[in-house]
């Protein structure tokens, strides 16, 4: 005969998984997508450093940056995944002391079979702090690792005094920087990184919620039935003795 | 009612030993927790030594046979998918177990074929089965805890707690042996207490039986067989007749089948017992560990804090490394929480030893229940003679020197100053169990402290095991938890039983809670440890 439990019990029982839960999604939040990354271009040295001018409307700094390469076997197994791939540039900018500044400036990497570009609002960049600069790659093929790329920052809208800058250094080795379409002899200093965001195992893991949502109730509406009902204080070989004598 | 009799081990109706809907449904979940784990989740290769389990268990079910060692092979598919590059076959140094699980494991990826040509799913099919043996794991540890007397609630908060010992879980989602020995062990030590509280010959001799099952799975579980052998001998009744009889039967169902595989090993290696690490592993004169002794061992190694750490969680194998080794141990707090709940467990089973020992301590042979005619009475007349006046003074002093014996024993790394406390507990509680020769304790009582003998004589020898093998590798090796399995069942009948029936009245009410937070422990664990661990593309990290 199956014991009708009373709605009370019920009740609580099912608040009181609601509340596990909770508690399980609170430490669980965002553990499961994991963002996975590979450096494709190192940063070079800070080496006489010196600002490249106020990235005013017109302003343009290009350079060409070195093939990164395929001697790494994580950067190709990240080009051969089938997800979505972000190509993410850090590079480090300056905004004159925490200026108020105001305008819209674009970054933008270019390579033979692909071109991406971001407009970026310049009150969102700290002062002598690495920036970050996202690109979505929808077919991350399009990267050749073989091929060189091109980096361009240009002055979409600003105006001197309002303006932010980037950071040159005198290590030429990941290429130069053309200030304005002139030779500066010296280089920014940034960084390429590929990174993805793993969803393979959200649904399984979604399903493993729901079956320890159910451990989590069988043993809480147990729970619940022993510290409501009296007679279950009683040591248990009595209750058996107890429940047999009722039965007869 | 007597003192001794309000906590004591005593035999319920045998309508209680019916399963309840709410444990079949608990091991249920279990069940479909690790096939997803196991299908999906969990990556190939993550389960310790998976592709030698895996290979082996292929070989046998397309009816290459069990290879010796050097002649069994990882096959270069297997470790080229580990790998995750072309690598040639390698020597399987599994092939040093019994086949007992690959006949099984292998029967799982037969069927498979039948339905599918994908690798990976062909890899992951074995992994069933281990999800099959450790939901049965649970089916026998609730059905000890009811024989020996617990509310049918206590009985499935323990159920519930060791369904979500992190490392049951993921053993269970993988393919590996373990989980069947755990079977076998819990079965053997289900008869243990069936023979306990019914003094049926029948059920010493299954509990012998399934034992040498799991050696036949395992060899490690041999080594619970020589005490299991002799304290269910000395429970034979003193009046029977056909002593001898009784003695051969216990001995042919203890060793009738791992001998075959002893025999075989004889046969082919020239040693009974060979190993991979025997056969393939040379003594080093040099070695750094070739000159320590054991207490020093232990000193300088964490081994002890290493098998209790791994008992609850060491995550990951070959699989996320792309070939090389990529695991991590279960790390404070969720350690924490196991260190203090083992203290309070053992905290509990102490309490409840020292009054079983104070309350049957005046006893005399002659006021014990007048069934209870056994061989262990008969010895425990002889020698409790001389224990009236020197038992507590004895006790006391052997006490003070494991307290201050343990500290040094027990080197920490990883786990807190409660691990100290916690072996401390655990010698104490082997060290109280020694006292059931001296104190006549009525049965089913005692065998709560038989549990525990067999616990510390199999911890003993795998301790000195272990010592030998790191001596012979020159570093401290194999302190896996999951070596604990075969004797589950008796770590559960020393260790667990007895504290719940200290707790008395409230041990249900006590013990559903702590189950519940158990399993929030758990499920955070993987949530927050082990997925991040498992996701992502192999070798990135």
């Amino acid at each position: 005969m199956v014991k009708r439990v009373p709605r009370g019990h019920r009740n609580l029982a099912l608040l009181l998984t609601v509340v596990a839960l909770l508690l399980l999604s609170c430490f669980a939040a965002g553990h499961l997508e994991r963002t996975v990354s590979t450096t494709i271009i190192r940063p070079v040295q800070l080496l006489g450093q010196q600002p490249a001018g106020e990235i005013t409307t017109g302003f343009t700094i290009r350079q060409e940056v070195p093939p990164p390469g395929e001697n790494n076997p994580s950067r190709k197994q990240f080009l051969q995944t089938h997800g979505p791939v972000n190509l993410c540039l850090k590079i480090l900018m300056a905004n004159y002391s925490n200026r108020k500044n105001q305008g819209i400036i674009r970054v933008s990497l270019t390579q033979k079979n692909l071109e991406v570009s971001r407009d970026i609002s310049v009150d969102t960049i700290r002062d002598n702090a690495f920036h970050m600069v996202r690109f979505q790659l929808k077919d991350p093929s399009e990267l050749n690792l073989k091929d060189s790329l091109v980096l361009k920052i240009a002055g979409v809208k600003g105006e001197p005094g309002s303006s932010v800058t980037v950071w040159l250094t005198d290590d030429l080795n990941r290429g130069e920087a053309f200030i304005n379409g002139i030779s500066s002899k010296k280089a920014l200093r940034f960084c390429l990184f590929l990174e993805q965001k793993n969803q393979e195992i959200w649904y399984p893991a979604l399903t493993l919620f729901v079956i320890y949502a159910g451990i989590f109730y069988l043993l809480i509406s147990q729970a619940v039935e022993i510290w409501t009902n009296p007679r279950t204080g009683k040591p248990p070989d009595q209750q058996a003795l107890h429940q047999e004598q009722n039965q007869r | 009612m007597k003192p001794y009799e309000t906590k004591s081990l005593r035999t319920l109706p045998n309508s209680r030993t019916i399963v309840p809907i709410s444990t079949w449904i608990l091991i249920l979940l279990f069940f479909l927790k690790t096939v997803i784990l196991g299908l999906w989740i969990v990556p190939l290769w993550n389960i310790p030594d998976e592709t030698g389990h895996f290979a082996y268990a292929r070989q046998v079910a397309s009816g290459e046979g069990v290879l010796p060692l050097r002649k069994a092979k990882i096959e270069a598919d297997i470790l080229t998918n580990c790998f995750q590059k072309p690598h040639p076959a390698e020597s399987n140094y599994i092939a040093q177990h019994p086949p007992t699980y690959y006949v099984i494991s292998g029967l799982a990826w037969k069927i498979a074929t039948y339905f599918t040509n994908n690798r990976e799913w062909l890899f992951r099919a074995p992994r069933v089965t281990s999800a099959i043996f450790g939901a049965l794991t649970l089916l026998f540890i609730f059905k000890i805890c009811l024989s020996f007397g617990l509310g049918v609630n206590a009985c499935l908060a323990v159920t519930a707690g060791f369904s979500a010992i992190p490392m049951f879980t993921w053993l269970s989602s993988g393919t590996n042996h373990d989980t069947l020995v755990s079977l076998l062990g819990c079965i053997s030590a289900y008869y243990f207490t069936r023979f306990a509280h019914k003094q049926k010959k029948v059920h010493a001799y299954l509990c012998c039986a399934f034992m040498s099952f799991a050696a036949a799975t395992k060899m490690t579980a041999l080594v619970v067989l020589p005490p299991l052998f002799i304290l269910l001998l000395l429970e034979t009744d003193k009046h029977y007749t056909n002593k001898l009889k009784h003695t051969l039967l216990l001995l042919i169902s203890s060793l009738a089948v791992p001998s075959l595989w002893l025999i075989r090993n004889y046969i082919v290696y020239g040693n009974p017992f060979a190993t991979a690490s025997s056969i393939t592993i040379k003594h080093d004169p040099f070695s750094k560990l070739a000159n320590l002794s054991f207490p020093v061992f232990l000193h300088r190694y964490p081994v002890l804090e290493h098998f209790y750490t791994n008992f609850f969680g060491l995550i990951g194998w070959k699989g996320s490394g792309a070939g090389k080794l990529h695991m991590f141990q279960i790390s404070p707090p969720f350690l924490t929480f196991y260190e203090i709940l083992g203290l309070a467990v053992y905290g509990f089973t102490i309490t409840w030893c020292i009054k079983a020992i104070s309350s049957n301590h005046t006893r005399t042979s002659s006021n014990l229940p007048a069934q209870d005619n056994t061989l262990y009475l008969y010895l425990s007349a002889r020698l409790m003679t001389y224990n009236k006046k020197i038992l507590w003074p004895v006790t006391s002093v052997a006490t003070g020197c494991v307290v201050l014996a343990t500290p040094c024993l027990v080197k920490t790394t990883a786990a807190s100053w409660l691990v100290v406390p916690t072996f401390i507990s655990i010698f104490l509680v082997f060290l109280l169990a020694t006292t059931v020769f001296l104190v006549p304790v009525p049965r089913p009582q005692r065998f709560a402290f038989y549990a525990v003998l067999i616990v510390a004589f199999f911890s003993a020898v795998l301790l000195w095991k272990i010592y030998r093998i790191s001596q012979l590798d020159g570093q401290m090796r194999a302190t896996q938890g999951r070596y604990f399995y075969p004797i589950l069942g008796f770590i559960i009948i020393g260790f667990v039983i007895p504290a719940l029936r200290q707790l008395g009245r409230y041990a249900e009410r006590v013990a559903l809670p702590v189950a519940i937070t158990i399993c929030l422990t758990e499920a955070v664990f993987f949530f927050v440890k082990v997925f991040p661990f498992v996701t992502g593309p192999v070798g990135v990290w």
